[in-house]
């Protein structure tokens, strides 16, 4: 049952409560008898809309048909009336159509094994289909899929997915298979977080195996399935509670729950206490809170608080980006100081839910299928909510499928502290207290890079090749795909320090990329701290190695990238920073974020 | 209309002889009141705007002086018997009828309620069945039932307005819920007044009218109807030898009433009672309404002594009300609030190679400059600017005294060398234009008109013009004014607030955040856009009329015609994409460049203040993306390392010059401090000017003394802001010959010239501004050949379709115009149909080429059609 959460107050003027309904009147669009989409189909039959533009009137059927609409698209998916571009993009709206509406087309749904048979990115399309119309015909080649060794790992959670949702002993058994210890730790996770919503119990002794196994690896999908189903925290805390894990993996466990903004007391006891770190916080007395803002001022040392700041295990960088660079969550904080004393900063993280920023205010939802989700609304209408999540992703959740709403404070995670000792707590406040004040931490002025990308492998044949080409270079490196490169942020005055990134240096190589958006073309030039061992393209023109390059650039992105060699540097790290020559005629912007 | 204030309370007690017991429909039944009763007004408007005439409060002591009557109005605009929408948790400011022990309510429904006419009768009749049974086994008062009284609503008047309804459909409508109450009084044994018939007759029958929109009374038609609604609810006076003083009576009535609005209708509710009350407002606030309610006690008090004929101290004695708690402020740091001097601001400037910036106006030389918000320059070319030194908001027993300041530069050595105060007593202006004579001034939760009528250019005639826009969090509140092209005001609100207006045409509601548009010269007022935005601030029209909007707390800004579609209250706009990226927020205003005096390679580009963190002017370069715009960053305009500097609005000036006014605070945060934190500056407030030194000053046009030629032909002109002021000034001046003016003056216009068609929509825009529905004219500009006047005459044709016959057959060929703007305004225009027909003209755009804006919109039309079918 829906139960809505008025977020208008309502007025008890003289007793008599008086209900708003905002909107919800109770929709029947999903099965009523007379499509309103009824002039958009007559439209699409009357074959007055040009092949190539039939891409947005499909959506909107889909995104208000009925069933028989839907299942007028759907013929024309399978019997290959709808081609290549054409036919993906249909399919995404049936897929959209059913994540709104929980829309079926009508007619039978067997076409879709050929469509799983397909290239990507049909195929991934057609898999995630198979799962959300529960297609029981496609489960066979689904298990096939989640088992097989050849699998990609996105297809692969697509089709443990689509297994999950078609339930049944059959894929009960291919997820326990899944988590057998022959597979690596990454494949039996996602095992155990599939198990999480057909068979708790099961998921729980399986993840436990996983975690307390020597190589624990990354958890992750793990505790995300747990928490965003409602009462497995309970559950898997009491698991934890009786049987021992690793204080490494425990923290780990706690860092993830935390950098999503939960904070559920039981799992949080549980894995804080086998993290050996100190139990239930209690709040401090107005005392203690006072003495806390005294020592910020007078005690607190901004760098060291920059520092802590950037600690991934605190991952206040995943949401909040500071001069430009950084999570695009939360605020950016670069004028914080400026604007927030240092009580109300205490506060904020501290206790996240008593002030937060309209544009911040999260919900809870809690959905018919017992899944938790909880977010920023970034949209939402008679049909559908949809959330932003700490991580930045967009979940939509069908109106009819919630079943219980509610303003869920902020996604600021509580009991961040606990990662903190008071003096560091102390430091970081400092920090950003002074971030954005005048001085070393004013709002910067100058162009300076501050989001930089770094490739986690640089191809061999950039490392051994004294001067690449031109085409080498774009092949390798400015063509390389996304997930090649991991974002570095620079420290607010635009250091990007070297400590932390000497692990991820390839051979004591580091490439390094930033990008700039020219939006009136001319010349523009570059300065770096050092050119010492350093080599420096703009797009795939290599310049000089000297510490200021000027160069014409057109309208458009473009990227610099940078080769340090770390082997003989001894400096703290690189600064650099665009700028605008005299009598140059460009405008331009660095990019940030994330 | 403007005098009737001046007239004199003394034809009351006359009035009172004159009127018969004929006009009373209570028959013999009449309210009986015990003394010391609570009597309560509830209800929509008219209820409401009681309080600000007084004149039946003041009947009601005079006549039972000894009862010592306690009268509250919790009257509320637009109310209606089920729908009372409020902003969180205003249940918990104590305001409900238990709290105010009500004896006696007098009820006021049924006026918004009648828009839903015949159809909507059967539901009205239910809802008032089940309000009485509720009221009548209550006990408020924690003892008895409460005395019920059900007054109908008034008849609407026909002012005979060009452009205003006449108001004939709404007095059908008003006749048949007028009736459906009284037969159900009868049944219910409920006292009730009708107030149509009188009111009616009194209409009719008088010489001045009665109100100043048809549909609301003006203090003289509250003057005129008091001695009717005496009558019918306590029977016909019997004269005595009463020496109560009215006029005096009166005064401590509407001094009582002003205290008690700050009460109930106290701004920055989310802050005392709402969602933000904890961890500030939980300190002050409370002492602050405990010494209020005792103030409005003492007033009760005296209301009575002089209803008794007693004399009372010229000066209210207010020592026993209580104190307020001592706020000290948490800024820990003291040696970061550091006042600076307007010479120390100067200094911390930094613009671009060949501008300049200087002091226009300050506190020094004019001390009244304080915490100026918005500014608007007149026809004569003066600078008018709302001060706010009352900000946060009142506090109990501190008279508010925020002002409109009229700045002057006579030597033109580009200093503001002489001020007039147009207006002050005022509370919390949040935003101010000028027009039809005078100026219209945000005093949430309303919105006032004032005038100065005799020349000396401080205001003398004042009249709240709308109600109803919430006040939960001050800083969101109105604001922003600006006209649009053709002559309809827009304002916006910010999120937390739940507004409803009364207008001739039936309520208009929002609910957390939008734009406000009203055409005063037909009193059509309707969301423009409702969207989910934090707090709007800033909204502006480019050359061709198309608008954008800058919301502030997010520091979001958008391209105005893709979301600005019709829909029907409460839904709200879908999320729509930016067209620019955000560098910084918050903002306050925005602005093109569109002034001979900057440089060649800067018009066109869009100006937006920033406040917090980057102090300054940042500058962005338009360009077209298909159906609508995108614009990159280019070097900001005015950059400032003065964190005090906090630019909130933005405006070219006719010297060609982009003014700037500073709010000039160190602490800017509403929720980061607490209201009452002694470092919320009220004593600063700067206005600078920004000019490039390679240009000369453009010459400013005094549009007050140029003739309606004169006039229509400084149309031509290249900046922006002169052809706005000019349409202003048009609207003044006699309708009949600026139209044959400027049906002349389109006759004579050179078609060879390149600005010919901007030309000839400037003519059109004229028609709109005077409301004059020229069908053949618009036509010809629907298909110009210029695409962006196509595209502007179709968002007229929008306003005008009530009056342009088959408007959807022009619309459909809009739809499929080569341009895709001219197919998004069609897009947008059909949205305001109730006709399936739009519908299907509508997804015609699907034919041609689309993109992000075309799709957004005709998603939102179709959802609001396809809604509006469902519902039929």
């Amino acid at each position: 049952m829906r139960i809505p959460v008025s977020y208008i107050s309502t007025l008890l003027l003289s007793g008599i409560a008086l209900f708003f309904c905002h909107g919800s009147v109770e929709s029947t669009f999903a099965q009523s008898q007379s499509s309103s989409v009824a002039p958009l189909m007559k439209l699409l039959k009357s074959g007055r809309i040009p092949a190539q533009r039939q891409g947005t009137i499909i959506e909107l059927i889909c995104r208000k048909g009925n069933q028989d609409d839907l299942g007028y698209i759907w013929e024309q998916i399978i019997t290959d009336k709808l081609k290549g571009e054409m036919k993906e993009k249909s399919l995404l709206s049936l897929k959209e159509s059913f994540q709104n509406r929980k829309i079926v087309p009508a007619g039978s749904l067997n076409g879709i094994a050929a469509l799983i048979d397909q290239k990507p990115p049909l195929n991934q399309t057609a898999v995630e289909l198979a799962g959300l119309w529960k297609v029981p015909s496609a489960a066979e080649q689904l298990q096939e899929l989640a088992l097989s060794k050849t699998t990609n790992n996105k297809l692969r959670i697509a089709a443990i997915d689509a297994l999950v949702s078609i339930g049944g002993p059959e894929s009960i058994k291919a997820m326990q298979e899944l988590t057998r210890d022959h597979s690596p730790n990454e494949i039996r996770y996602l095992g155990a977080a599939a198990l999480v919503s057909l068979d708790l119990n099961q998921a729980i002794d399986a993840g436990l195996k996983i975690l307390t196994s020597n190589e624990s690896g990354d958890p992750t999908p793990l505790i995300a399935a747990i928490l965003d189903k409602q009462g497995a925290a309970d559950q898997f805390a009491s698991a934890i509670n009786s049987q021992k894990i690793s204080e490494d993996v425990a923290k780990k466990l706690l860092r993830y729950m935390y950098s999503v903004g939960r904070s559920d007391k039981s799992l949080s006891d549980a894995l804080s206490k086998a993290a050996g770190m100190a139990g239930a916080e209690k709040k401090l007395t107005e005392s203690e809170f006072k003495q806390l803002v005294v020592d910020v001022i007078s005690k607190g040392d901004p760098e060291r608080g920059e520092k802590i700041f950037r600690r991934s295990d605190l991952s206040c960088m995943k949401c909040h980006a500071v001069s430009k660079a950084g999570g695009e969550v939360g605020p950016d904080l670069s004028p914080i100081g400026a604007s927030s004393p240092v009580d109300y900063l205490l506060r904020s993280i501290l206790y996240p839910n008593q002030a937060v920023k309209e544009a911040y205010q999260t919900y809870m939802i809690i959905t018919s299928e017992g899944t938790i989700v909880r977010g920023i609304i970034v949209d939402r209408n008679e049909e559908r909510i949809i959330l932003k999540d700490a991580n930045g992703k967009q979940i939509v959740i069908p109106v009819d499928d919630i079943d219980d709403e509610a303003e869920g404070g902020s996604l600021m995670p509580q009991g961040l502290t606990k990662f903190l000792t008071r003096d560091e707590l102390v430091d970081i406040v400092k920090y950003l207290s002074v971030l954005g004040k005048p001085g070393s931490y004013a709002v910067r002025s100058k162009p300076t890079i501050q989001r930089w990308l770094l490739m986690k492998n640089i191809p061999e044949l950039i490392l051994s090749n004294e001067h690449p080409d031109e085409e080498l270079f774009e092949e390798h490196v400015l063509r390389a795909s996304g997930t090649e490169w991991t974002p570095q942020y620079a420290m607010a005055a635009g250091l990007l320090p070297f400590e932390e990134l000497n692990s991820l240096a390839t051979n004591s190589k580091l490439l390094l990329q930033a990008e700039i958006n020219v939006t009136e073309s001319g010349s523009v030039g570059f300065r770096i701290n050092s050119a010492a061992d350093t080599k420096i393209w703009i797009d795939a023109h290599a310049l000089e190695s000297k510490l200021e390059n000027q160069f014409p650039l057109e309208k458009g992105l473009h990227k610099l990238t940078l080769l340090v060699d770390l082997e003989n540097r001894n400096d703290r790290g690189i600064q650099a920073e665009f700028f605008k020559p005299a009598d140059s005629k460009a405008s331009f912007t660095v990019v940030g974020g994330k | 209309m403007k005098n009737f204030l001046k007239i004199g309370l003394c034809l009351i007690s006359a009035t009172i002889l004159i009127l018969s017991n004929r006009e009373v429909q209570a028959d013999q039944q009449y309210l009986k009141l015990n003394p010391q009763d609570h009597v309560v007004f509830i209800g929509n408007t008219f209820a409401e705007r009681m309080q600000n005439a007084g004149y039946f409060e003041t009947l009601l002591h005079s006549r039972f002086p000894d009862k010592q009557l306690v009268v509250r109005n919790l009257g509320w605009s637009a109310d209606e018997l089920t729908l009372r929408p409020r902003s969180k948790d205003f249940q918990d400011h104590g305001h409900n009828l238990e709290d105010h022990k009500a004896d006696v309510i007098i009820a006021c429904f049924g006026f918004n309620e009648s828009f839903a006419g015949k159809k909507g009768l059967a539901k009205f009749e239910a809802d008032l069945n089940k309000f009485i049974d509720t009221t009548l086994q209550a006990k408020y008062n924690g003892k008895t039932n409460p005395r019920l009284v059900l007054f109908s609503p008034i008849a609407n008047e026909n002012l005979n307005r060009h452009g205003l309804t006449d108001c004939k459909e709404n007095n059908k409508r008003i006749e048949l819920y007028t009736a459906a109450m009284q037969k159900i009084a009868n049944e219910k044994n409920v006292l009730f007044v009708d107030l149509f018939t009188p009111s009616n007759k009194l209409m009719n029958n008088g010489k001045h009218p009665l109100t100043f929109n048809g549909i609301h009374l003006t203090d003289y038609g509250y003057q005129q109807l008091a001695p009717a609604i005496d009558v019918a609810l306590f029977g016909p006076r019997i004269k005595s030898g009463s020496t109560v003083d009215i006029k005096k009576l009166r005064a401590e009535v509407l001094e009582k009433n002003l205290q008690f609005w700050y009460d109930y209708r106290a701004v920055n509710g989310y802050y005392i009672y709402g969602g933000r009350k904890a961890p500030f407002g939980v300190v002050n606030f409370p002492a602050e309404f405990a010494k209020l309610r005792k103030m409005i006690q003492n007033r009760d008090q005296r209301i009575w002594a002089v209803a008794q004929g007693k004399t009372v101290p010229t000066k209210i004695d207010d020592s026993q009300t209580g104190d307020f708690v001592d706020i000290k402020t948490n800024v820990k740091d003291l040696s970061s609030i550091k006042i600076t001097s307007p010479q120390e601001s100067q200094n911390k400037f930094e613009l671009p190679p060949g501008f300049e910036i200087n002091l226009f106006a300050s506190e020094v030389e004019f001390p009244e400059l304080q915490n100026p918000v918005q500014f608007a320059f007149d026809n004569k070319g003066r600078l008018w600017v709302c001060t706010m030194e009352s900000y946060p908001q009142y506090l109990p027993g501190k008279n508010v005294d925020d002002k409109v300041l009229i700045f002057e530069d006579t030597n033109g050595d580009g200093r503001a060398d002489k001020q007039t105060i147009f207006a002050n007593g005022l509370h919390l202006p949040t935003g101010i234009e000028l027009g039809d004579g005078g100026a219209y001034v945000a005093q949430q939760p309303n919105i006032v008109f004032l005038k100065d009528t005799d020349g000396d250019d401080h205001a003398d005639y004042k009249e709240i013009v709308l109600h109803g826009f919430d006040s939960a969090d001050s800083h969101h509140s109105i604001s922003a004014f600006t006209w649009g092209p053709g002559g309809d005001l827009y304002f916006q609100e910010g999120t937390f607030h739940h507004s409803q207006v009364e207008t001739p045409y039936g309520p208009r509601r929002l609910k957390n955040a939008g734009i406000f548009r009203y055409e005063p010269r037909t009193e059509k007022f309707d969301i423009f856009v409702s969207y989910s935005y934090a707090n709007p601030w800033g909204h502006v029209f480019d050359r061709w009329g198309q608008n954008f909007v800058a919301d502030a707390s997010g520091g979001a800004n958008y391209y105005g015609t893709a979301y600005s579609g019709d829909l029907d209250y409460p839904r709200k706009h879908a999320g729509m994409k930016q067209f620019l990226k955000k560098q910084w927020r918050p903002t306050a205003g925005c602005e093109f460049v569109s002034s001979r005096q900057f440089p060649d390679e800067m018009q066109g580009n869009y100006l937006l203040n920033n406040c917090i963190g980057f102090h300054g002017v940042l500058q962005y370069k338009m360009k077209e993306d298909g159906s609508g715009f995108a614009a990159d960053p280019v070097e900001p305009l005015v950059k400032s390392t003065d964190t005090n500097f906090r630019p909130v609005d933005l405006q070219f000036g006719p010297d060609g010059a982009l003014y700037l006014i500073d709010w000039f605070n160190p602490l800017v945060g509403h929720m980061q401090h607490s209201i009452r934190d002694p470092n919320r500056d009220a004593q600063h407030g700067r206005i600078w000017r920004v000019t490039y030194n390679k240009k000369p000053l453009l010459k400013s046009p005094d549009l007050a003394k140029a003739s309606i030629p004169e006039l229509l032909d400084l149309l031509k002109t290249y900046e922006d802001r002169v052809r706005y002021r000019v349409r202003r000034e048009l609207r003044i001046r006699n309708t009949e010959k600026v139209i044959s003016a400027v049906n002349k003056w389109v006759a004579a216009l050179d078609t060879k010239d390149q600005d010919y068609q901007h030309n000839l929509l400037e003519a059109l825009w004229v028609h709109q501004n005077l409301d004059v529905v020229d069908t053949v004219f618009l036509k010809k500009m629907l298909r110009s050949p210029e695409p962006k006047a196509r595209a502007a005459a179709t968002r007229v044709l929008c306003y005008w379709r009530d009056r342009v016959n088959n408007s959807l057959d022009l619309l459909q060929v809009q739809v499929n115009d080569d341009n895709p703007r001219v197919r998004l305004e069609a897009i947008r225009a059909l949205s305001f149909y109730h006709d399936p027909k739009a519908l299907e003209i509508a997804v015609e755009s699907l034919i041609h080429p689309q993109d992000y804006y075309l799709e957004y919109t005709l998603k939102e039309t179709m959802d609001t059609l396809e809604k509006r079918m469902e519902a039929e």
